[in-house]
């Protein structure tokens, strides 16, 4: 049934499957993602873990959201009351920071499941 | 072969195979868009038995009707499969051509084909959706997976080709019994 | 008969054609039962509206959620008070020139002023529609650089043009009039409910049995999810906007929250947020939030949101005390306040629903 390039074949298949693990993890060290929303619509996903800053048009101006190794958060807004800016960091998954009045959302998105129930909807 | 007789198992090859894919709907899924492929199974036994234009066919027939049942018609599961499918018939095809019945045995191509199926529907994966592409990570597992189920898939189709030869009569250009 | 005897192995029709048959028949049945999730988000409202619909055929959700969203929409050009030519812009422009006449006015404003009336009673004027005066004192909607507070005396001022017994509803020809010239309407605090409980009436004009309208975190529940779970809600934190302090399980009600944390300003350390209690005319310290659930009864379907709306705001400015008292006196409402200490109160109902949080 096996020939002997069979087994050499699977074998080296396996191997390969398996090294393919650590090149992954290379370039895909977080498993969290900010996912940057303006209306709805995504505009950019973005590693969490890592420094930087983005700027986002929203639709009253430009929003600036930092990362850092704490999270993700708005650092500047065009809203008149910095309620996004006030609502601090987003980092788990399943986090939203929605600046309601630049419509730009920040959503916390991963592979991994939430450790408890998520609410279908927030109240608020 | 004559003509009607070739008609005939084309479709009732096609059928099977719809029947294996159906069936396979309803197993869990271990990783999320992904499928076993057992029904390539029929894909490779069609490749040996006729040829890479009748495999394709009956893959491209399996594939819009069970997708149609299903409900999942041109949703990402059926760009995966679709995909993937094109790339693994093609693949098997020329290896057979290429290597013409040396080195690899049956389970080999086939185990091949599921490995590199596995990895075309990663990149469709990857380029469908952009916001998963965590899904990368579970890369690894699936071509282990891919290996597993093409080996099953082998070693079925080495009977199904000793059998075939047998009970149908017909001689296999690589792998004679 | 050649074809088959050619095949040689003539069982294997026999055999394995009826198991095709089968099979496919089978899983045509399986899967045509599986349900889809449609979801839409709109800008509407002056927030983000968002609606969940769950059913079997995609078409005619999707057709169900545009139509409710256009419905929406509709409410928003009657009730919007940033609007011109809304039509409470307009009522405001002629009670402002002193029209003492019966202005005659939609079924939908009728109604939300009914439904406004009726909170305003029950919770003795802590809700109230002719609060617009002082809204537009305290300007809350604009810009942070105009934000101050204002003078004892402008407020005094105002107050005069506030109570909603001046607003004189006529059920038999469908108009309103008012003998004070100067008072001024404001749907702000049951429009948005009102605008819900407009969709889900479309909604359920199509069919759907299972969905959920969000308007920015005040919501309609159609049903329970499908496969029969409740759909889980889950209470902002009224501090931390990144936290929850307790799902509930809900399954065919409206939820509304009213909270000091979604338009505010601080000066001296005070907070100064959105919720004016009409009484005095300064923002309410009696609560920090106050999440109303009106459960839908064979009674009472219709403006259930609309209601938990209105309450949310009342109960608000009552505080725990009176709010929770206001709440049991009503069949079919639950409430949950935090008030102003931080400590939770909530009526009895509320238990079998509530998983708290940390």
């Amino acid at each position: 049934m096996f020939t002997k390039w069979d087994k050499i074949l699977i074998i080296a298949l396996i191997v390969a499957s398996a090294a393919s693990y650590p090149a992954i993890r290379h370039f895909f060290p977080g498993e969290k993602y900010v996912s940057i929303e303006v209306l709805g619509e995504e505009i950019k996903v973005v590693r969490l873990g890592l420094h930087k800053e983005i700027s986002v048009r929203g639709i009253s101006g430009e929003s600036i959201i930092r990362f850092d190794e704490f999270g993700a958060r708005f650092v500047e807004s065009p809203s008149s009351y910095k309620k996004c800016i006030g609502a601090g960091y987003v980092k788990d998954v399943g986090d939203v920071i929605h600046c309601e009045e630049n419509g730009v959302t920040l959503r916390v998105i991963g592979s991994g499941r939430a450790d408890r129930a998520k609410p279908d909807f927030i109240t608020r | 072969m004559e003509k009607e007789r070739k008609i005939v198992t084309i479709s009732l090859l096609a059928g099977i195979s719809v029947v294996i894919y159906l069936i396979e709907s309803f197993l869990p899924s271990p990783v999320p868009w992904l499928r076993y492929g057992f029904s390539h199974i029929i894909t490779l036994f069609a490749l040996l038995f006729f040829g890479p234009k009748e495999a394709l066919l009956i893959f491209i027939v399996r594939t819009v009707i069970s997708s149609l049942i299903v409900g999942r018609l041109f949703s990402p599961t059926f760009f995966f499969g679709l995909g993937g499918g094109f790339v693994v018939v093609f693949f098997m095809a020329g290896l057979l051509s290429i290597l013409d019945g040396r080195g690899l045995g049956i389970v080999g191509i086939s185990v091949s084909g599921a490995w590199v199926n596995s990895l075309v529907q990663m990149l469709i994966a990857a380029m469908l959706f952009a916001r998963h592409r965590e899904i990368f990570l579970l890369l690894p597992v699936s071509l282990i997976f891919a290996v597993a189920t093409g080996l099953i898939n082998g070693i079925v189709v080495y009977y199904l080709n000793g059998y075939g030869q047998r009970a149908l009569g017909y001689k296999s250009r690589y792998f004679p019994v | 008969m050649k074809i088959v005897k050619a095949l040689k192995a003539k069982s294997i029709l026999k055999y394995i054609l009826p198991v095709i048959i089968v099979v496919i028949l089978f899983s045509i049945w399986h899967f045509q039962r599986k349900i889809i999730t449609v979801t839409k988000t709109r800008l509407v409202l002056g927030t983000v509206v968002e609606i969940t619909v769950q059913g079997k055929n995609r078409g005619l959700l999707s057709d169900a959620v545009s139509a409710a969203f256009l419905r929406i929409s509709e409410i928003e050009k009657i009730a919007d008070r940033n609007t011109v030519d809304s039509e409470i812009s307009k009522l405001n422009s002629l009670a402002m020139l002193g029209e003492s006449k019966k202005i005659p006015v939609s079924r939908e404003t009728l109604e939300m002023l009914n439904l406004a009336r009726g909170v305003s009673e029950s919770s003795g004027g802590a809700f109230d529609i002719t609060v617009a005066p002082l809204v537009d004192l305290w300007n809350f909607k604009e810009g942070g650089q105009n934000r101050r507070i204002p003078e004892k005396g402008e407020i005094r001022e105002r107050l005069k043009f506030v109570d909603y017994r001046n607003v004189i509803i006529d059920k038999s020809d469908n108009s309103i009039s008012s003998d004070l010239a100067g008072i001024k309407l404001d749907l702000g605090g049951i429009a948005k409910g009102y605008a819900v409980d407009e969709a889900v009436l479309v909604l359920r004009g199509f069919g759907v049995e299972s969905g959920v309208v969000n308007a920015g975190g005040d919501m309609a529940i159609i049903g329970n999810k499908v496969g029969g779970s409740p759909w889980v809600i889950g209470v902002q934190d009224p501090r931390d906007a990144n936290k929850l302090i307790a799902l509930l399980s809900l399954e065919d009600v409206s939820v509304v929250t009213s909270g000091d944390y979604e338009r505010y300003f601080i000066h001296n350390e005070k907070r100064y947020h959105h919720i004016i209690d009409p009484n005095t005319g300064y923002p309410s310290n009696e609560s920090i939030s106050v999440t109303v659930i009106v459960k839908n009864t064979a009674k009472n379907k219709a403006k259930n949101t609309a209601l938990a709306d209105a309450l949310a705001t009342a109960i608000f400015v009552l505080g725990p005390e009176k709010g929770l008292e206001l709440a049991e006196s009503i069949d079919s409402v639950e409430v949950l306040i935090v008030g102003p200490s931080g400590k939770t109160f909530a009526t009895k109902g509320v238990i079998d629903i509530i998983e708290y949080l940390d």
